[in-house]
């Protein structure tokens, strides 16, 4: 991307008008301006939560005169304990935005062209009210959908019940799976998995995890890596870091190992192999808790000892047998040995087949029976909460108290496939779609179905704070608030051995215009004559439902709103300075203490898991695996059985490739803490950090190995094309030792064609490269293993 | 008093956030992109990575830099205006208004810390105005760096002098040190026994970058022994 | 002296530019005068924009300007230096060659002594330097040698001028008011006469240690950081030797020029450039000495952060510029000069314009590449100038181009009074000094 100073002072100008579709107003208001250069300059704090990603960090904004002007961590959240990442930092260069959308607007042209007419909010909503009662009066209910950027706050629940309330099923939630729980579901059919506590390992080892640069907490795993960094050389805590790139995690990691994407499970079992072959395994677990390892003609044992020798291992892998060996060594001798999986391993074609060995892994080296290594996560006392799930036979969605094992996913493995299942007929044809918090035709999905769906739904309503790559296929753009101008509450963070609430609560009244989901929502309910989305008639607000919910938790007695661990003489000099450690007898009192101190915490953590009470433990078998194959079908159209009869092991044969030319390389997308899924690209500090490593700033990059760089005679610095059957991309090179000679890392985060100023044709996004597969057994689009070539280009 | 940074490099896990802290704290320009690509960056606080070996013997090196707030400062020494000098609490500190943007010191520091205003810093519409109110905004043609964040300095020492009592620890802690989630940056006075600092800039580990040069660096590193 | 002649003084053809400049000359001011302004306004875009209109950035923060003023400075050494221990060592044949030089340090000390300034960041707290000055900084011994030297080689430059100044106002050559000024009253007495040479045998005696010191202290500037390819002590003699180098090449080249312009065979004779080509032939040994041995020690030392600066000069980004310096500097002038075949006009010229263009790659070379190569793990920094800094590059020559055709216009550029005076006198003074070198036929050695 070239960009001259000229045109991007132009660019500034120019989309300053066009973004906003009215005038040149920029997002903070004049009068904030002259109060901050000319006010008493009085300095509060508020506490809240943050919302750049899922992780729910507590976050402490400093203010000035009522005008927030800096976001810190808040030093009591148990999750973040006072920090927070890059992400967190730049939340208030979203609020600012000079391009959030201000009013509502109609899009002019056809779909797919940005251009815009602002109408005002009474319009908006009644045109949106009356084809919600269009679809009510004649029954059509489930003609309404709403794809939902899950961000693990109680807006998600509120949409799923909106949603139900309006008499659909299609709530089509949005997220990373958590870590292991792919694997974990399909083992021993939990939702969500258990939780782990990295204190309690001895012997790390990760497939594809990236704990640090991404969700479940980036922050949490930040500190906790630290701490274990450091205490690694008394305690001899071995971590490795299993994938095609060495990420943050294997840079912190104590050994790295290469292998080619998506083979990470072939490893998993290879493993297993040799942890068989020594019999060095967890006897008792696997004879107590565990079904299909033995016995019976197509077990696990069988199909360990029959497919995976070190050797075909290798082939397959790439990691010599030497190296398996002695991992699995190291592995099964542990004491508190744990593998996990996510990450970029899921993100492949064998993403679930990947976790689910994985996980058989873990049994097999007695990771489950290592005391106080895994956690049962507690219910929140507020009761059960429906599950959005897709039914696997009828692809049919639905909110669920519990998930039936066999039949059904959660529905977020699949929501990235709507537009497939819709053309599998197994999706009714959509009146109405409303999107908010997630931008999916800038997701590595398959576009052009995406873009075909979009447009064939005559509504489609989005909820946005700024143009994003979704909006031209939207009829409808409603600005929403940012997290700092709203109320919602983070639910306990996925994978993390402890419950949290986080109270998000509006630092500023929403700018210009912009209106919390929440509210929005309530009152299309409430236009509909559905007032039961709120059990209260006093309540009015989204944040009387958060009341209302939390409630039970008031009642139950448990738990804390955030206090500080203190030391006793701090507790004295606190007393000396006249404070007071609190206490409340009332849900006010709680309700104030939540506002105060940022959120509520269960202190402790959770108990251990227990096998006794669960479901046995399933290992993978050839015999499962090709059921699941048939059964599964649905969610990877077109793709799989078609041909014949599947191959006798598809997990050994199929999708690990190999560069077939000596320009050709893997594909290897990757995320980075400063722009996880792309929501970064919109802040400038976040565009500009995002290549900190690399040192290649605002742009996006190409990794390469120094061998493959030598051969095609490219060096650091150089432009490169990168050409795939679906498209190219051109990029910059960076030579560095931190790749597997066979891929091409490229990070994913960048090159909106939207989002605002900041990330508006700015570097590149390696989804146009990406023919986006499917993994056949969880229907999560695969980003892995696609062949590119590369070529040079004269700057 | 001399302020010093120890930087366990045994925790750091190379996430950024003393960057990020840094830029926003200092209120650091963003500069854009085509200047970004000239090599304008402007970072107080930058992340180095080192390599070491090769696969699979390949080991990652991560280390945040500051400016090293040196004992005996190459860049003092060289400048014609005072615009940079030691300051009696060891803080190797920046006048803005007083510099001419001459870059002798820029060019005579060996950790190439300094940045230049190149051209008048911008920022998005708003986000100059909401940016932290402590830190002089930097004019066009001056050299900034790294202040250990002296504006908190001030403040605690006004906090503390209110208070009628001394510094303590905790009161004074630059941006980074306070925000980094893996508590590799510790910060305090180096001549004062009962601060974490001092203890660790003895540790065996205990390292400073090009110290052969004698400048006598007040950060600190603990080496990653694995 | 100036006794009615009967017949014209011959050495009166000097003052023909002066008295009738021709129409060529309008031109190529007007052309000169069109680049100084429009370079002008690309140095006040620059003030108004900021140094970002330049190619410099981090880690290369010091460019053109820096090496500009380095290259200017050492130029300037041409004259000031060169005719000051001519004039001291009594060596007759600099009689005309020692006003061009002259000329050429007051012109080219005064644009180069404004490049610090064009590098400046704020140059509007430019004061900042008298009220606020450290005098520890090498930049502020900069300032001082660098106005010490301005001022004493225009001094020296003058004092010999004012019996010519006179030829011309007694001759009544137009603006007469400037003549009558600037003659300062010199009716060619014995007493004026012995007033001059006094001061003259002042100044040539201080110009030369201002001058060895101006540029030892530029070196300074990058010998006193501790940065790899700087941080050297022969920095201040390499320095001395490559300004004096560079100066000659600068009085050769214009010596030709003029030599072609205004026809002054007769005095610019063969054997005056023979003497200051083999003079330039000697400093293209010294500096080849300084640059080997300089180089030498570093690779020796091995010490990797000054190694890193060595390969990327000798083999790396700037191996092209390295050797061509080497070629420039050393191997052309050596093949060239070094031959009496090729020690004519057109040979001489060829290897005088290639030191001047090897000597501004050594500028080029030893300000970038230390910059380029950050001790700590940085990339390599990349610096490609900006048209901003070749148009003020270009400026800067252009300035002296204009400048020196201005004091041509005004002035003769060749010393009539010292060549007459050379004619009259010298050599009845050198048979006799040349008589003194002589062993004394009187006293016969003892035998024995």
């Amino acid at each position: 991307m070239k960009i001259t100073r000229r045109n991007f002072l132009q660019m500034l100008g120019i989309t300053g008008v066009a973004a906003g579709g009215i005038s040149q107003v920029w997002a903070i208001p004049d009068k904030w301006i002259e109060k901050l250069q000319y006010g008493p300059r009085i300095e509060t704090w508020k506490m809240s939560t943050c919302g750049q990603c899922p992780a729910g960090c507590g976050i402490r904004v400093r203010l000035i005169d009522e005008i927030p002007v800096r976001i810190f961590g808040n030093p009591i959240a148990p999750v973040n304990s006072g920090f927070i990442c890059p992400m967190g930092e730049a939340g208030l260069e979203l609020l600012y935005h000079p391009d959030r959308i201000r009013q509502p607007m109609r899009r002019k042209g056809k779909k797919g062209e940005s251009s815009w007419v602002p109408i005002s909010w009474e319009e908006a909503l009644g045109q949106i009210s009356q084809g919600l009662k269009g679809l009510l009066k004649n029954q059509q209910a489930d003609r309404f959908g709403f794809f939902f950027g899950d961000r693990n706050t109680l807006l998600t629940h509120f949409a799923g019940d909106f949603v139900t309330r309006m008499g659909s099923t299609n709530f089509f939630p949005w997220r990373a799976p958590g870590i292991n729980e792919l694997g974990l579901w399909q083992a021993i059919g939990e939702y969500p998995p258990p939780s782990f506590d990295l204190d309690k390992t001895d012997y790390l080892l990760t497939f594809g995890t990236n704990l640090l640069e991404g969700p479940p907490s980036p922050v949490y795993f930040n500190r906790l890596y630290g701490k274990l960094k450091e205490s690694r050389t008394r305690t001899g805590l071995k971590m490795v870091h299993v994938d095609a790139r060495m990420s943050q995690a294997g840079k912190n990691a104590t050994e790295w190992v290469q292998i080619r994407p998506g083979s990470m499970g072939v490893l998993a079992l290879g493993m297993a192999y040799v942890i068989l072959r020594d019999k060095n395994f967890d006897e008792e677990f696997v004879a107590r808790f565990s079904v299909d390892f033995r016995g019976g003609k197509e077990d696990f044992q069988t199909m360990v000892a029959r497919d995976y020798p070190p050797d075909k291992v290798f082939a397959v892998t790439g990691v010599p047998p030497g190296t398996v060996l002695r991992l699995a060594r190291e592995f099964s001798s542990a004491k508190a040995p744990l593998a996990l999986s996510g990450g970029t391993s899921d993100r492949s074609e064998t993403a679930l087949f990947t976790q689910w060995a994985v996980a058989g892994l873990n049994a097999l080296s007695g990771s489950f029976s290592a005391k106080g290594l895994w956690r049962e996560p507690v219910p929140l006392p507020w009761g059960p909460t429906p599950i959005p799930s897709i039914n696997t036979r009828s692809g049919a969605f639905s909110l669920k108290p519990k998930l039936a094992p066999d039949t059904d996913l959660p529905a977020h493995w699949a929501s990235e496939e709507l537009p497939h299942l819709r053309s599998a007929g197994k999706l009714p044809d959509l009146e109405m779609l409303m999107i908010a918090q997630v931008d999916p035709l800038y997701l590595p999905v398959d576009q052009k179905p995406w873009q075909e769906w979009l447009s064939r739904i005559p509504q489609v309503v989005q909820f946005a704070t700024l143009i994003d790559d979704t909006s031209p296929y939207a009829d409808l753009v409603l600005p929403a608030t940012t997290y700092l101008e709203q109320w919602d509450m983070t639910l306990p963070v996925p994978n993390l051995p402890f419950s949290q609430l986080g109270l998000q609560q509006p630092i500023v009244p929403p700018l210009n215009g912009a209106r919390p989901i929440g509210d929005v929502l309530l009152a299309l309910a409430t236009g509909q004559g559905v007032t039961t989305l709120l059990s209260e008639k006093s309540g009015k607000s989204y944040a009387d439902y958060i009341g209302e919910r939390l409630k039970p938790v008031f009642a139950s007695g448990k738990g804390t709103p955030f206090f500080e661990a203190v030391s006793l003489k701090f507790l004295g000099e606190l007393r000396e300075r006249g404070w007071q450690v609190y206490s409340y007898p009332a849900f006010a009192d709680f309700w104030r203490l939540l506002q105060e101190k940022g959120g509520w915490w269960d202190p402790g953590e959770y108990p251990e898991a227990e096998w006794k009470k669960r479901k046995k433990f399933a290992f993978p078998t050839l015999a499962r695996l090709n059921a699941l194959l048939k059964e599964r079908a649905l969610l990877s159209p077109g793709q799989g059985t078609t041909k014949g009869e599947p191959p006798s092991n598809k997990w050994m044969e199929g999708p690990a490739r190999k560069p077939e030319a000596p320009d050709s390389f893997l594909l290897a997308p990757f995320t980075t803490l400063m722009n996880m899924t792309g929501e970064g690209a919109s802040q400038p500090l976040l565009r500009e950090l995002s290549g900190l490593i690399p040192r290649v700033y605002w742009q996006t990059w190409a990794e390469m190995h120094p061998k493959r760089a030598e051969r095609l005679s490219l060096k650091d610095g150089d432009l490169i094309r990168v050409v795939s059957g679906k498209g190219s991309v051109t990029l910059y090179l960076k030579v560095v030792p931190t790749v597997s000679p066979e891929i091409l890392g490229v990070p994913f985060g960048q090159g909106h064609k939207e989002s605002g100023r900041y990330a508006k044709n700015v570097g590149a996004n390696p989804v146009a490269l990406i023919d986006p597969l499917v993994d056949p057994l969880s229907g999560r689009a695969s980003w892995q293993s696609m062949q590119v070539r590369v070529e040079k280009v004269n700057k | 008093m001399k302020w010093g940074m120890v930087i366990d490099l045994q925790k750091c896990t190379g996430c950024g956030e003393c960057v990020a802290a840094c830029k926003l704290e200092n209120n650091v320009a963003i500069v854009e992109p085509k200047e970004s690509e000239m090599g304008r960056t402007m970072l107080w606080m930058d992340m180095l990575t080192v390599y070491e070996g090769e696969y699979p013997r390949l080991r990652v090196r991560q280390f945040p830099r500051p400016c090293m707030h040196c004992d005996h400062p190459p860049c003092t020494k060289v400048c014609p205006v005072r615009a940079t000098y030691r300051n009696e609490e060891g803080i190797v500190a920046q006048i803005y208004p007083q510099c001419i943007g001459c870059r002798y010191c820029m060019a005579a520091c060996p950790y190439t810390v300094k940045s230049f205003n190149w051209y008048k810093p911008e920022w998005a519409p708003g986000i100059r105005e909401t940016a932290n109110p402590d830190v002089s905004v930097r004019l066009v043609g001056v050299v900034e760096k790294c202040t250990f964040c002296v504006h908190r300095l001030q403040k605690a020492k006004e906090q503390a002098k209110a208070e009628g009592r001394n510094l303590r620890e905790g009161d004074f802690q630059t941006a980074c040190a306070e925000s980094c989630p893996a508590g590799a940056i510790v910060f305090g006075d180096l001549e004062n026994t009962n601060h974490r600092v001092n203890p660790l800039s003895r540790s065996p580990r205990a390292t400073r970058l090009l110290e052969d040069l004698g400048t006598e660096p007040k950060v600190i590193y603990l080496k990653e022994v694995d | 002296m100036e006794k009615a002649p009967a017949a014209p003084n011959p050495d009166y053809d000097l003052l023909r530019p002066i008295e009738d400049p021709g129409k060529s000359f309008y031109y190529i001011v007007i052309v000169l005068l069109v680049i100084i302004l429009y370079t002008g306004y690309v140095y006040i875009r620059q003030v108004y924009y900021g140094l970002g209109v330049t190619g410099m950035a981090q880690p290369v923060t010091w460019g053109f300007y820096i090496i500009n003023f380095v290259f200017f400075i050492g130029i300037s050494h041409a004259g000031t230096l060169i005719s000051a221990i001519l004039r001291l060592s009594k060596a007759e044949w600099r009689r005309p060659i020692t006003r061009m030089a002259e000329v050429i340090t007051a012109i080219v000390l005064a644009i180069g002594g404004l490049h610090p300034i064009i590098d400046l960041g704020r140059p509007d707290r430019m004061t900042h330097l008298f009220y606020n000055g450290r005098l520890q900084s090498p930049l502020l011994w900069d300032i001082v040698s660098i106005t010490a030297y301005f001022t004493a080689s225009t001094v020296y430059l003058y004092i010999p001028m004012i019996p010519d100044i006179a030829i011309l106002r007694d001759r009544g050559v137009k603006p007469r008011w400037l003549y009558e000024f600037l003659s300062w009253g010199w009716q060619g007495t014995e007493q004026q006469h012995k007033v001059l040479d006094r001061a003259m045998n002042i100044l040539m005696v201080v110009v030369i240690p201002i001058a060895i010191s101006v540029h030892t202290i530029i070196s300074y500037i990058f010998a006193m950081t501790v940065q790899p390819g700087w941080h050297s002590t022969i920095f201040g003699p390499y320095f001395v030797v490559g300004a004096i180098f560079s100066g000659i090449a600068a009085i050769l080249v214009l010596m030709i020029v003029f030599r072609k312009v205004f026809h002054l065979e007769r005095y610019l004779k063969l054997i005056h450039f023979n003497y200051l080509s083999v003079l330039l032939l000697v400093m293209s040994l010294l500096w080849f000495y300084f640059t080997f041995s300089e180089y030498l020690t570093g690779y020796y030392g091995h010490e990797p952060n000054e190694m890193r600066v060595f390969w990327y000069k000798f083999s790396g980004a700037f191996a092209p510029y390295f050797w061509t310096m080497v070629t420039c500097n050393f191997l052309l002038p050596l093949i060239l000069l070094s031959n009496r075949k090729t020690r004519t006009i057109p040979g001489i010229l060829i290897a005088s314009i290639s030191v001047i263009i090897g000597m501004w790659l050594e500028r080029l070379i030893i300000v970038v590449p230390s910059l380029a190569n950050p001790r700590l793990p940085y990339p390599t920094g990349i610096y490609i100038p900006s048209s901003t800094e070749w148009t003020l590059f270009l400026g800067g020559v252009s300035v002296f181009i204009l400048g020196y055709m201005m004091f041509a216009r005004f002035f003769p550029v060749i010393s009539i009074w010292e060549i007459q005076e050379g004619r009259q006198e010298s050599a009845k003074a050198v048979t006799e000094r040349i008589t003194s070198y002589m062993p004394d036929p009187q006293t016969p050695l003892a035998k024995g």
